[in-house]
């Protein structure tokens, strides 16, 4: 059984006094110990995705398993003991952190909210944490603002893990790092997967960052996922003209390869009525395209795509 | 290990970013402020004269101490003079201080408490309880403050207390709107997410996560409160509506206004005192303001 | 230096208050070459574009140094002589497309402004211009879309008007402060592409600022690595991707994600372990710290940038020494 299982979940809200979907219809499953890489442009929804897996957006529709256990309809209070088990880190390394409080207060609360009554229990978790993210132990007594980006990447982790969590959504962990730093979180974020058995939800626009990353790779395009496989075949054979887009656009670090084509025409446009909605930018579009919205399916082992071409 | 941060990385960064504590920084930022500093120090100086009061003048300031309207320096045991009723005028003023400041920092902190929960609640939860509280704090808004205070303290009596709940229930409005837009704004931000990915309750969210966030304009709105509220206050003793056991600036310019043409000083000394204090509270708010408001450059 | 150079930057030394952001930085741009100027965040690319624009802030001073701009320096230039160069002879494409247009002009009457401030023509030849900027740059149904204010317009197209505001006098310098940074992978190739286009339909030159190796790779005819503050290698694009000298610029590429084949499962990243505040308030070379290749001697003085061949400089003393050892090698 996974340890994460997502089945038709929808997440709509009121603009404009239209009802727009930023995830409609989203389907997909987390293995203990996997890591699935969740990759889209911005707007497609994956942020909105796994915030809404964690519960802190309310899903219109869908079934949202942890465990077996369902989480969609329960209410917050309900939810509280689950959220040991899922967390968050966040994009941001500046607004994450509150910056009136102390690491320290900052990595103890959790702990005093989940009942651990005994403070030397407490204080030794939060020493093991601290050290685990490659901190040390005196930056407990100090606050956010005294630290590096990097460096505030790592106090985000330590609050995701100081619960001990199973399943972990990172939320563009890296992108508002610097190259140099990007490295020393990844290796660690992979560090801490092994040692404490995590499950990640890996959610980045980063191509780059996602194939060395993930196990498995969903491709976002507005709301929904039109790929899905491992990370070598996503690369070796992307079976949808929008992941081929996406990974014929990112620039290579060698100046000998041709140059980054331009493959997609015009931007991304909301979901028109009818047919695929990637249609409008698709170079491959054929009449189909326009009538009938490709279903995600099957196209070979372990490999699914949302296209009639495919 | 290579991916350890050494203890001296975390030095060298706290190091370049002036590692003291918030607290400290403000403090630094504040001694550099010239507004914030001569503000507080003409209120350290109404506070002093407040607090010592009954020392430099023991007795009733009501009582009749020497003869009638004596100009300031005419004699020495009265060194501002005496008003029509022969009491000190001096005396007066002090005892004054006492009454504007208590009725001023007790209405400003009632507005505060009321204000804060108000808005805080409203802009957390958003919903209809935030509709139904906007819609009382329009309510109270659309009511002039003073008359709303007048109603007030005609329904009880008029006693420096009711006058100072009074002032805090007109006045809380402003703290609302103000609560309301940093709640709504913070609500949003990503520790406040992660705090609800914690399973944190609303009330230690509000409460310990945001609050402490959104204090910086409450405190500079404040001293500007407190400001109004003595001049509230001011205005009702000058009509003869404040409290009738208390000596206040604005009832000794209600009983001098007899003589303004005559002993025109019955009325200027506690009107200076009156526009002294209050433009001290708003140069403390302006200093305050720049002092607390990051984008300033000066902390 | 080239005499023909168009941008010739010599020694410039730019501070904020007590703190020195720029220590010293030399290079140049010849009339139609793209140089890339690559760092990650703090290490002063920005402070050095914006000090060749002399659009420092207030708090900022340059301390030191010429900007050789056609023949005029200009850090000495009167405010007027800048006014006239800036928009007409060099331009800048700033990253963040949300908030460099004026929210509140429509986005013809943008980019008219510029044309107005530099050259004379009639209201309608200005309109005509405006037009043809904007096909220029991509934007379908000009006429329409010139009369929209910016917030109508998505990333992509705000960058687009940008890159249309910045080459409508046709200057002979652009500066890019990480123009893509904030936009999509797939709309990065296409306004990468089209200035790079522009550039060579115009014959400008761009100073592209990033941190991307891949779009240096792609775009730049040389390359220039900056950290903390200095310039620690310079080179042709070709030759510095086949083997990067400076142990900064190795370790950056070593730890960038770029090529295939690897994985977390199989390969750890290539870390540099410290940050740039690790060497705060030392002297010597301010990667030290943090160096495998570090030495006793590197941490006496900052090194000095050393000609290492042929249109190719390194700020290293353990490099440089190598380099003349292979050079020796050869020859003997």
């Amino acid at each position: 059984m996974s340890l994460l299982s997502v089945e038709g979940l929808y997440t709509r809200y009121v603009t404009h006094g239209r009802s727009v979907a930023a995830v409609d219809g989203v389907s997909l499953q987390i293995g203990a110990g996997e890591t699935v890489g969740l990759v889209g442009e911005s707007g497609c929804g994956k942020s909105t995705l796994g915030k809404t897996i964690l519960r802190l957006l309310d899903p219109s529709e869908g079934s949202i398993r942890l465990g077996g256990q369902e989480l969609a309809e329960l209410g917050q209070r309900a939810l509280r003991p689950f959220r040991r088990r899922m967390q968050m880190v966040f994009q941001d390394p500046f607004g994450a952190l509150n910056p009136r409080q102390t690491i320290g207060t900052l990595l103890d609360t959790p702990l005093k909210v989940h009942g651990v009554r005994r403070r030397a229990e407490r204080r030794a978790r939060v020493r093991d944490i601290v050290a685990r993210v490659g901190l040390p132990a005196e930056a407990l007594q100090r606050y956010p603002h005294e630290f590096s980006g990097g460096q505030r990447q790592r106090i985000g982790i330590a609050r995701a893990l100081v619960l001990r969590p199973e399943l972990v959504v990172c939320d563009e962990p890296v992108s508002a790092l610097d190259l140099s730093i990007q490295a020393q979180i990844l290796n660690l974020l992979a560090d801490l997967k092994r040692d404490l058995g995590l499950s990640y939800l890996f959610i980045s626009h980063d191509l780059s960052v996602v194939r060395y990353f993930a196990d498995r790779v969903l491709v976002m395009y507005l709301g929904r996922i039109v790929e899905s496989a491992d990370y070598a075949s996503l690369w070796r054979a992307p079976k949808h003209p929008y992941t081929r887009a996406l990974l014929a656009a990112v620039p290579q670090a060698d100046p000998t390869r041709p140059r980054a084509a331009v493959g997609l025409r015009g931007e991304l446009t909301s979901a028109e009525a009818g047919g695929c909605r990637f249609r409008a930018r698709c170079p491959v579009a054929v009449d189909r395209c326009a009538t009938e919205d490709p279903m995600l399916r099957p196209v070979a082992p372990g490999h699914a795509a949302a296209c009639h071409l495919a | 290990m290579a991916g350890v941060i050494q203890a001296r990385d975390v030095v060298a960064i706290a190091a370049l970013r002036a590692t003291v504590r918030p607290g400290n920084r403000l403090l630094r930022a504040a001694a550099r402020n010239p507004t914030f500093l001569i503000g507080m120090l003409i209120l350290l100086a109404v506070v002093l004269v407040a607090t010592t009061a009954p020392w430099m003048f023991p007795g009733d300031p009501q009582d009749m101490a020497g003869p009638p309207t004596l100009w300031p320096g005419e004699d020495a045991t009265f060194p501002l003079g005496t008003d029509s009723l022969g009491r000190d005028v001096a005396a007066g003023l002090a005892y004054g201080a006492r009454v504007s400041l208590l009725v001023g920092v007790s209405a400003a902190a009632i507005g505060l408490a009321i204000g804060t929960l108000v808005g805080a609640l409203g802009g957390y939860f958003g919903g209809w309880l935030d509709n139904v509280l906007v819609r009382v704090t329009e309510l109270f808004q659309t009511v002039p403050t003073f008359l709303l205070v007048i109603v007030i303290v005609a329904i009880g009596q008029p006693s420096a207390q009711v006058i100072a709940l009074a002032i805090g229930v007109a006045s809380w409005p402003t703290v609302a709107r103000l609560v309301r837009a940093q709640f709504r704004s913070l609500r949003v931000a990503d520790f406040v997410t992660a705090a609800r990915s914690l399973g944190y309750g609303p009330m230690r969210i509000v409460f310990r996560e945001i609050l402490p966030n959104a204090m910086a304009p409450i405190i500079v709105t404040t001293s500007v409160m407190v400001a109004n509220a003595i001049l509230t206050e001011a205005g009702l003793s000058f009509l003869n509506l404040g409290d009738p056991n208390l000596v206040s600036w604005g009832s000794m310019i209600g009983d001098g206004r007899a003589l303004l043409r005559t002993a025109w000083f019955l009325t200027a000394l506690p009107g200076t005192a009156i526009a002294l204090t209050v433009l001290a509270l708003n140069l403390v708010g302006d200093g305050l303001n720049d002092i607390l408001n990051p984008r300033s450059g000066l902390v | 230096m080239n005499a023909a150079s168009l941008l010739d930057v010599q020694d410039l030394a730019v501070g904020f208050g007590a703190a020195m952001a720029v220590h010293g930085v030399s290079f140049r741009i010849d009339p139609g070459e793209t140089l890339a100027l690559v760092g990650e965040s703090g290490c002063g690319k920005s402070v050095t574009a914006f000090a060749i624009m002399r659009l420092l802030p207030p708090t900022a001073r340059i301390h030191r140094g010429r900007i050789m701009f056609a023949g005029t320096d200009l850090v000495s230039a009167p405010p007027r002589a800048l006014r006239d160069i800036r928009g007409k002879r060099m331009s800048l494409i700033q990253q963040e497309p949300m908030t460099s247009l004026n929210p509140v002009l429509t986005v013809g009457a943008q980019i008219a402004e510029v044309i107005r401030r530099h050259e004379t023509l009639s209201r309608a030849a200005t309109q005509r211009r405006v037009l043809e900027l904007l096909d220029l740059v991509g934007i379908p149904d000009p006429r329409h879309r010139a009369a929209e204010f910016p917030h109508h317009f998505s990333g992509g197209m705000r960058q687009r008007v940008m890159i249309a505001m910045a080459v409508a006098c046709h200057p002979e310098l652009i500066i890019a402060d990480e123009p893509t940074t904030a936009l999509d992978v797939t709309i990065q190739a296409q306004v990468l592409d089209l200035l790079d286009g522009l550039r060579r339909q115009f014959g400008m030159a761009v100073l592209l600022i990033t941190h991307d190796f891949g779009v240096v790779a792609q775009w730049a005819d040389r390359v220039a690595v900056m950290y903390a503050g200095r310039i620690v290698e310079q080179a042709p694009t070709r030759p510095f991707f086949v083997r990067p000298r400076h142990p900064y610029a190795r370790g950056l590429l070593g730890a960038a994600v770029g090529e295939a084949e690897t994985h977390y499962t199989t390969q750890r990243l290539d870390e540099i372990p410290g940050s740039v505040a690790s060497a705060a308030g030392e002297p010597g070379c301010p990667f030290a710290p943090r160096c495998p290749e570090m030495i006793s001697a590197c941490r006496d003085a900052p090194p000095p940038l050393a000609e290492v061949g042929p249109a190719r400089q390194v700020a290293c003393i353990v490099e440089a020494a190598r380099i003349e050892a292979e050079h020796v090698a050869a020859v003997g």
